[in-house]
């Protein structure tokens, strides 16, 4: 490996000289010090509370997707901690979205029972006492009204409504029915760095989701940083940038990396050499390998990056066009705050959420959707991100019409082998933390996006001023 | 198809009338039967939700599943299951075979 130099204050600079535009650039430095956090955050039941009431009660999270929700009457469920919501689309505008509690008025049941639904009859309809209420939240029946004292019901209580924001199709919510602010305050910089794609084009290849024996933050920590890929995913080294990545920290504790993808890294002594695993990445998106071999492995990027492009061209994504090479075929992952990331490719995207468990601080859910673009013809294989090698080729000539189900995994394999071998860890880490001999964990400035969160719940709890 | 065999099965409806929505609903033997198209099946289950007996026809379909539009109860097309909800007894399913163009299902 060639001598690399590294200072804290710069991090890594992955597209030096602004070759990928402002979006690419590396934001400023921010300085959290090394002292070690807390490890009580990631088991006390305190911390829990606290950050129930003072953060997820008050915070834009990511609920859904607009593409589950295409006609009116339309609704899916977003479960989030103790808490249930029903998101409903109420008109045929990109945006006519309500939210509401999951909770019939009268006696407090559940009013849908499943991750998706319609409500045909124009109203949801509680399967205790057969209450109704309009896809406004308003109430539309008691039943045999006549039983009840007026008084009981004179405010005709409805479902109760909360904040919901979309962006670029996708959907969010926060139980503050006043939020402090608006959904795309929250995102910060996000919007206007990812501008140029169209999410809505995307369709679900695989939705899991899974409750593991970890903290919510245990998890989270364990993909906001890629310090780990050459240990945890060694399949990747020959085509991916380990240690030179690019950490970014913004406002409202969004945070970013940029993974650069597709030639031959500092890890290897001959960066002249084009890899095996490099070629058949051109070969996945349908390029052929002879065609670049005039370039080093060092350079090798610019055959990823014809090849992409191409396969945009041939399915019809015109706006490959107006995205940057590098963002044609790296990976940029973005965190909103407080629990999610996003994996951003040109041709599809991982979105990974990390949900606090009802009651034990010990466990949490974890729910990954792959989102995939459909391709044009009937043989070309959709791209699973989650897999390598030969086994990412997915089904010929897949459009996403037949939305999958969201499933538990049950065996290890299940989860597509990428988030397989993250998911075996996350358990181990949990118990680890917990250990009396722990202090708490020593990070490296490539682990800094776990600083920057965890400032911004401090900030939430009143830990630290804003 | 032989003379023995028609006496189980039943022509119910042609593949056509599932139309745009992948769905229509016949009847057999004075039920209410619902044909729907799902991952390039066709699939017949009962068009009564084992709920409250409350019509099926309009429920959204995804995945393989069946959503009741009138209290969410789930169920899987190809088992009955009662996945997820009020429901707690299975859906009637009906064996299908699509020849000529026809579908006929098996009575029961």
């Amino acid at each position: 490996m060639t001598d690399i130099q590294f200072d804290y204050r710069q991090g890594f600079q992955v597209y030096p000289g602004g070759r990928s535009g402002p979006t690419g650039e590396k934001a400023p430095y921010i300085d959290y010090g090394t002292t070690p956090p807390d490890k009580t955050r990631y088991y006390s039941k305190e911390e829990a509370d606290l950050e129930w009431q003072h953060m997820w009660m008050k915070t834009w999270a990511f609920a859904g997707l607009m593409c589950d929700i295409p006609e009116v009457g339309d609704w899916l469920r977003y479960n989030l901690g103790k808490e249930s919501f029903v998101i409903v689309r109420t008109g045929t505008g990109p945006e006519d979205i309500k939210g509401f509690y999951n909770v019939c008025a009268h006696r407090g049941n559940r009013l849908v029972h499943s991750d998706f639904g319609h409500a045909a009859t124009g109203c949801f309809t509680c399967d205790f006492h057969g209450w109704k209420y309009n896809l406004d939240g308003s109430n539309k029946e008691i039943r045999d009204e006549i039983i009840f004292r007026p008084e009981t019901v004179c405010d005709r209580p409805g479902m109760v409504e909360v904040s919901v924001g979309v962006w670029n199709s996708w959907i969010w919510l926060n139980p503050d029915p006043n939020p402090r602010l608006t959904l795309l305050e929250h995102l910060d910089v996000m919007p206007e760095h990812l501008k140029d794609y169209d999410f809505s084009r995307l369709r679900v290849l695989r939705d899991l989701e899974v409750c593991w024996d970890a903290n919510w933050k245990t998890a989270l920590d364990a993909f906001i940083e890629f310090y780990h890929a050459d240990d945890v995913h060694p399949e990747a080294i020959p085509v991916s940038e380990m240690l030179e990545c690019q950490y970014d920290l913004y406002g409202n504790g969004l945070s970013r990396m940029i993974i650069p993808i597709g030639y031959v890294t500092s890890r290897f002594e001959d960066r002249d050499t084009v890899n095996e695993a490099l070629k058949m990445f051109v070969q996945v998106y349908g390029g052929n390998p002879d065609d670049y071999s005039h370039l080093k492995g060092y350079e090798y990027k610019q055959a990823m990056t014809d090849t992409k492009r191409k396969w945009g061209k041939k399915h019809g994504y015109d706006f490959f066009d107006k995205l940057t090479d590098d963002q044609v075929v790296d990976d940029w992952n973005y965190s909103p705050f407080p629990n999610m990331t996003i994996n951003v490719f040109a041709d599809s995207v991982l979105l990974q959420m990390f949900r606090p468990h009802p009651t034990d601080p010990s466990k949490s859910y974890y729910n990954a959707i792959t989102l995939c673009l459909p391709v044009s013809d009937d043989i070309t294989p959709v791209l699973d991100p989650n897999a390598f090698g030969p086994e990412s080729f997915g089904p010929p000539g897949w459009k996403g019409d037949e939305r999958p189900a969201r499933f538990i995994p049950q065996k290890l394999e299940e989860f597509g082998y990428l988030l397989a071998q993250d998911a075996r860890r996350v358990p181990e880490v949990q118990l680890g933390i917990e250990s009396e001999c722990f202090v708490g964990a020593r990070l490296s400035e490539s682990e800094i996006r776990i600083r920057h969160y965890l400032a911004e719940i401090d900030r939430c709890i009143g830990r630290l001023p804003r | 198809m032989t003379a023995e065999t028609e006496e189980r099965w039943a022509d119910v409806a042609d593949v056509a009338d599932l139309g745009p929505t992948g769905r229509h609903v016949c009847e057999l033997d004075g039920r209410s039967i619902l044909l729907c198209r799902t991952g390039g099946d066709i699939l017949a289950v009962s068009n009564r939700c084992t709920h409250l007996g409350q019509p099926l026809e309009k429920g959204r379909i995804m995945s393989g599943r069946i959503y009741c539009p009138h209290h969410s109860a789930c169920f899987d097309l190809r088992t009955g299951e009662a996945m997820s909800g009020p429901a707690v007894t299975r859906l009637p399913c009906y064996a299908v075979r699509v020849e000529a163009g026809r579908v006929w299902i098996q009575a029961q």
